[in-house]
């Protein structure tokens, strides 16, 4: 256990940019970006915008009922950096201390590669969407206090419904409450990312991303040669998106063909976050979702057998 | 204290016929060889022709044909429990250049049973390096530095160097043996060397064992090896008696002759000139010859 602490650390240490600084910097751009048309003020927000700002007032319970509820849908962008952080975090994992050879220092230590590879998973799946989602949500929360004090500028006075909206604070646990269905169906893609870190001499991201696209051609061409003209994208879907694309936050919405509507609530009133909880818990019955997994734990196998006895030349 | 039983049954390395290929090239072939506990030994030879695969198979870390006990354990499946036993500097680069130095000291402490973080802290005193550091903006010397200290604040049985001075300057080169030699080495540890300046090492080494073309071609230690080879400066005269005892190699310096004799009894070739020990370099070159067996 002491040692696993320590292997995380090791892993924030060496990626602190990445896993901090990434998601601040991009967090503070988004707000001073977000920020920018609200000091401009009446320069940018024509007559009939204020206008319609202005109509508010009469219904301000509904208008900080969608606030409240639809905040952290400002955290989609950072969510996306999330994701890509994800992918080249693995990329490098086990292949950036094979190229400069310090990968000689850490097996000179009595650390097992099961060991270190499993701290490797864990920092992917778990520490860096932790602190992105952490981010995020603060983020959501200032932009949504930015947006306020815009409110309130124009007689709009929201605060107090907000505040006492239960929504705005049930919102970021329902949005942390998805991260065990995010892990899941996220972990084929980092399984295989870390295999082919651990397996490549050079050139990761072409292998990691070659492979299935000619895999992809490949069973295409066949397709196309025997003249059977059958769906493909079901293959390419399991294909390219599982294996690559799992890291984005929701891609299950993609592989279960959940209709959007599944999360907005009747008569437009938004977006709900518990019903984004509850219908990604249920993807939880989806069969393809435990193959993963169980290809997932298959593709761990190889790697830490690879960790253990590739032999760079 | 050790027995003495112990020390004649318990090997620190035990290996036979250890094999091992890359493609067509046999880079190991049928090497079988035993180091003793309270040894420092120098595996000496040419590049790429077997020492770092040795090292290698003897820490775990490549595959091979033939069989291996380390301290007792096979380092093939046995690894894990090896490493808490076992030390390695493998080549002066090798630590993670974004690493400061505060941190390789909390990390390995953080994994390693046998670390005693005071003892490191203490030898860092000693140098130019400040916690903040990064490996990234050391030179290599100092990098050796804090490699060593790590190394040496571990109460590890075996310590194995794989030129571990490379590209050093000659004053951190000279410091780092000492260092080893006096605050590290005890007679419960085993150091085993590989490197290219010889002569550096020769004076520390107990043991030597030289490797050519996955071969060993001689193991011996160094008492041994002064009985068993002499270098006699011939003189003049006596050129014809000296050929008669078979020398295993000739080579003409300051106009004198000076020939290493292998198994020649020492008042024999008192007769012939002036004896003395022969350098492992010159040792070496002439096992190389393909003579000594």
């Amino acid at each position: 256990m002491k040692a696993m602490i320590s292997l995380l650390k090791r892993e924030f240490w060496e990626h602190k940019g990445m896993f901090l600084w990434t998601p601040l910097c991009v967090a503070a751009v988004i707000i001073f970006v977000f920020i920018l048309p609200f000091l401009k003020g009446h320069a940018l927000f024509g007559a009939r915008i204020l206008g319609r700002v202005a109509k508010f007032k009469e219904d301000i319970p509904r208008v900080s009922e969608l606030l409240a509820s639809m905040y952290l849908l400002f955290s989609g962008p950072l969510l996306v950096v999330m994701a890509i952080i994800i992918f080249f975090y693995c990329l490098g994992a086990l292949f950036d201390d094979r190229r400069d050879r310090s990968i000689l220092f850490w097996k000179s230590l009595p650390v097992s590669d099961f060991q270190t590879v499993l701290s490797k998973l864990i920092t992917a799946s778990l520490i860096v969407p932790v602190i992105f989602i952490m981010c995020a949500i603060a983020m959501s929360f200032v932009m949504l206090m930015i947006v306020g004090i815009a409110l309130s500028s124009q007689g709009v006075y929201v605060f107090q419904d907000l505040f006492l909206n239960g929504k705005l604070y049930l919102a970021p646990l329902q949005l942390l409450g998805t991260l065990p269905v995010y892990i899941l169906w996220a972990l084929p893609s980092i399984g295989w990312l870390m295999l082919v870190s651990s397996w490549a001499h050079s050139r990761v991201f072409l292998w990691a991303v070659g492979i299935p696209l000619l895999l992809v051609f490949l069973v295409g061409m066949l397709d196309l040669l025997l003249g059977q003209n059958s769906d493909m994208k079901w293959f390419s879907d399991l294909i390219v998106g599982r294996a690559l694309g799992g890291v984005f936050p929701g891609v299950w919405i993609e592989f279960e063909h959940i209709p959007l509507t599944s999360f907005t609530r009747p008569a437009g009133a938004g977006v709900d976050f518990g019903k984004v909880l509850s219908v990604s818990w249920q993807t939880l019955l989806s069969l393809q979702l435990w193959l993963g997994v169980v290809a997932a734990a298959g593709m761990f196998y190889m790697t830490v057998r690879l960790r253990r006895w590739r032999e760079e030349a | 204290m050790i027995s003495v039983t112990d020390t004649v049954t318990s090997s620190v390395i035990s290996a036979r016929s250890i094999s091992k290929q890359y493609g067509k090239q046999r880079v190991l072939d049928d090497v079988s060889f035993e180091i003793a506990p309270g040894r420092i030994v120098g595996l000496i030879g040419p590049n790429g022709l077997g020492k770092t695969t040795t090292l290698k198979a003897i820490l775990g870390l490549g595959n091979f044909d033939g069989e291996m006990q380390v301290l007792g354990l096979d380092p093939r499946t046995q690894r894990d429990a090896l490493m808490n036993e076992v030390c390695f500097i493998a080549d002066v680069a090798i630590l993670p250049r974004w690493i400061k130095v505060k941190q390789a000291l909390d990390f390995v402490a953080g994994v390693h049973p046998k670390f005693n973080r005071a003892k490191a802290e203490k030898y860092l005193a000693n140098t130019k390096l400040s916690p903040d550091m990064k490996v990234k903006s050391m030179s290599k010397g100092m990098v050796v530095q804090l490699h060593l200290a790590l190394i040496m604040a571990i109460d590890a049985k075996l310590l194995v160097l794989d030129e571990p001075t490379l590209g050093l300057d000659i004053l951190y080169r000279k410091q780092f043996y000492q260092n080893l030699l006096e605050d590290y080495f005890d007679e419960n540890k085993t150091i085993i060397i590989t490197t290219h300046q010889v002569e550096e090492v020769e004076h520390i080494l107990s043991d030597v064992i030289f490797i050519d073309d996955g071969k060993i071609v001689l193991e011996t230690s160094m008492e041994q090896m002064a009985e068993r080879f002499v270098e006699v400066l011939v003189a003049p005269e006596n050129m014809e008696k000296a050929l008669a005892l078979q020398p295993m190699d000739q080579r003409a310096v300051f106009g004198k002759v000076v020939m290493l004799f292998d198994g020649v009894a020492q008042e024999m070739l008192a007769n012939i000139g002036e004896t003395r020990i022969p350098g492992v370099v010159d040792l070496f070159v002439a096992s190389m010859k393909g003579v000594a067996k």
